[in-house]
């Protein structure tokens, strides 16, 4: 198969494993429009399985496991396991199996509601030690509470730029500074608040902030 | 006009000119003699065999035979170049050089020295894509009349369009007990100028951004898996938002003054285009590590786990600390050359960071892909690494 970059709507999984040992993770899951298929040798014990919210197996393949070089004094048991899974309408969770055996598993939480209206978002005043990190203050999204499988990432896209930079991924909370002095230049930038299962996706919170 | 000029009658007196000592030839009838002409960019030999790449900083140095004049004395030259059956354009010598018959120097020394070789840079409208002509147009003692030059003749060079390096560096910011540890601007900074300089590439596609890491010190040997996940989990999140799928990501871990030293490591070797892998790898001042006493080691250390997502191996040098997973390296002791001295590297420079331009010898040099003292890119790599970029932009546009 020819390597090609294909759009589509995938959930990126990275995780890691170790076979001599048994045990991996996995670590982030997210939506991914865009997936780079290549026909690198997939390693047929290790699966990654996805099933729906009544447990029904909606997906089950083989993955590549990634290896850096292994070393002389360095043994690398950990492979590295990067993949667009294609997304299933329903998918709920995602197993990491080796042998058939379940090492690891995703389970997308129940999202808290989002704000009900627009919300506001503002820098912080920095402390003196941090002129430059502000924390992102989000009136409607202060005090939110860490759901298991439910995760947050904050993108800025500044207003000299067309794309958006991504200062936080997975997180617990959209809480994050941002770095004023990254934005060369700008002198606002438009802030978004993702919010996923993993699964799906949607954007709670947009904003524009005064970066001076 | 001299400051120390003074007008005739001025009561001051004049500084006496000093006279020149016209250097003569060796040989009358013959002139001064060529040994070689190289084109380079990155790395090179006599014949010019190694790739030029399109719109890349480019230096001619030329090697005159010292014993060909008949006594000691300073020298430099014009070169003219055309392109397509255009009109020459007159090109001056960056620097003059003292040649001396009776303590010649020999063409291994001069391709090893920058300073005893005549250098050109080539400017921006002579190295496009297409065919490139060069001759030497002048020899002369600097303030002095010209000398006859011996025939020589410059085969046309070719330069090829390549794509550039699209790279985004994601410095990762961590907590060592109360302290946070964030890369210095020096960091991204010299990793930029080496990939621009070093890498088959005329332009970096590049940005870089700092971001809080999901791992904190103390580092082991998983750490870098950690960064390593975190970059890739990034990088998948910025491409679904209009960030060109064949653009690398590489995480950078300030060593926070040696304490918290992260070893490199690429997410993978792709044997096929592979750009979203990843890799990470520590930035710090070198203190002679590695041969290295510049501001920042991020800049090779960087170029080689970046070498890795483009499908290099490890040549195995040095041999107890390296594996040797790379089995066609071409060259012995991981060096940029083989014994016979064919290849000799060339740095630009970059006079931003204060680098200047310099000759790297080919069996003092190592490639990057070793661990070795004193790295750059050795022919092999330099072509192997624009072939797979050739690869991926060939990946283009997405498709449905």
């Amino acid at each position: 198969m020819k390597t090609e970059i294909k759009t589509g709507s995938f959930v990126h999984v990275v995780a890691t494993i170790n076979k001599t040992a048994g045990d991996g993770k996995i670590m982030y899951v997210n939506p991914s429009v865009s997936t780079i298929a290549s026909d690198a040798a997939t390693d047929k014990d290790v699966e990654l399985v996805a099933y729906d919210g009544t447990g029904k197996e909606v997906y089950r393949e083989p993955v590549v496991i990634r290896r850096s070089s292994a070393e002389p004094d360095r043994p690398n048991e950990v492979g590295l396991i990067q993949a667009d899974l294609p997304r299933v309408s329903g998918m709920k969770s995602v197993s990491l199996q080796l042998k058939g055996k379940e090492i690891s598993r995703y389970e997308a939480g129940a999202a808290p509601s989002g704000p009900t209206a627009g919300a506001t978002f503002g820098l912080e005043l920095a402390g003196a030690a941090a002129a430059s990190r502000r924390p992102l203050r989000i009136d409607q999204l202060g005090g939110l509470q860490p759901v298991a499988g439910v995760t947050y990432s904050v993108q800025v896209k500044p207003d000299n730029k067309s794309t958006w930079d991504t200062i936080a991924v997975s997180r617990p909370t959209p809480e994050v500074d941002v770095d004023r002095n990254q934005f060369a230049g700008a002198k606002r930038a438009a802030v978004r608040v993702l919010r996923t299962t993993g699964f799906d996706e949607e954007i709670i919170a947009e904003d524009t902030v005064d970066l001076k | 006009m001299c400051m120390m000029c003074v007008h005739r009658g001025s009561g001051v007196p004049r500084l006496k000119p000093r006279k020149r000592r016209p250097l003569g030839l060796a040989q009358p009838q013959t002139g001064v003699q060529v040994r070689g002409v190289e084109i380079v960019q990155c790395v090179q030999d006599v014949t010019n065999s190694v790739p030029l790449v399109a719109d890349k900083a480019t230096l001619v140095r030329l090697y005159l035979e010292p014993t060909s004049v008949s006594q000691p004395g300073q020298i430099t030259a014009e070169i003219a170049w055309s392109r397509s059956g255009g009109g020459d354009t007159f090109l001056p010598a960056l620097n003059s050089l003292r040649v001396d018959p009776g303590s010649p120097f020999s063409l291994r020394e001069q391709r090893e020295d920058i300073d005893k070789s005549l250098n050109f840079r080539l400017p921006a409208a002579a190295i496009g894509a297409g065919t490139l002509n060069l001759r030497i147009s002048r020899i002369f003692q600097p303030g002095g009349g010209d000398l006859p030059a011996a025939a020589f003749n410059i085969a046309p060079v070719t330069f090829a369009a390549a794509p550039p390096l699209r790279i985004r560096v994601i410095g990762l910011r961590y907590k060592a007990g109360t302290t946070t540890v964030t890369p210095a601007a020096v960091h991204f900074s010299y990793l930029r100028s080496f990939l621009n300089r070093a890498y088959p590439v005329a332009a970096l596609e590049w940005s870089h951004m700092v971001v809080d890491a999901d791992f904190a010190a103390p580092f082991d040997d998983s750490t870098v898996d950690l960064a390593n996940a975190q970059i890739a989990a990034l990088r998948s999140r910025e491409v679904s938002s209009g960030v060109d799928p064949r653009t690398h990501y590489y995480g950078l871990v300030d060593d926070n003054a040696s304490n918290n030293f992260m070893r490199g490591k690429a997410f993978a070797i792709p044997g096929t285009p592979q750009p979203d892998t990843v890799a990470s790898g520590p930035a710090g001042v070198p203190n002679g590590f590695a041969g290295d006493r510049d501001a920042s080691y991020a800049d090779w250390y960087g170029a080689h786990e970046l070498g890795h997502t483009f499908g290099r191996f490890h040549p195995g040098f040095p041999p107890a600390a390296q594996d040797a997973s790379d089995p066609t390296f071409p060259y012995e002791n991981g060096c940029i050359s083989k014994p016979d001295n064919k290849y000799v590297g060339v740095d630009t420079g970059d006079h931003e960071l204060g680098l200047p331009a310099a000759a790297l010898p080919g069996l003092t040099y190592h490639d990057v892909m070793t661990y070795a003292d004193n790295q750059w890119l050795s022919a092999y790599t330099y072509q192997a690494i624009m072939t797979r970029l050739l690869e991926e932009d060939a990946l283009g546009p997405p498709v449905a």
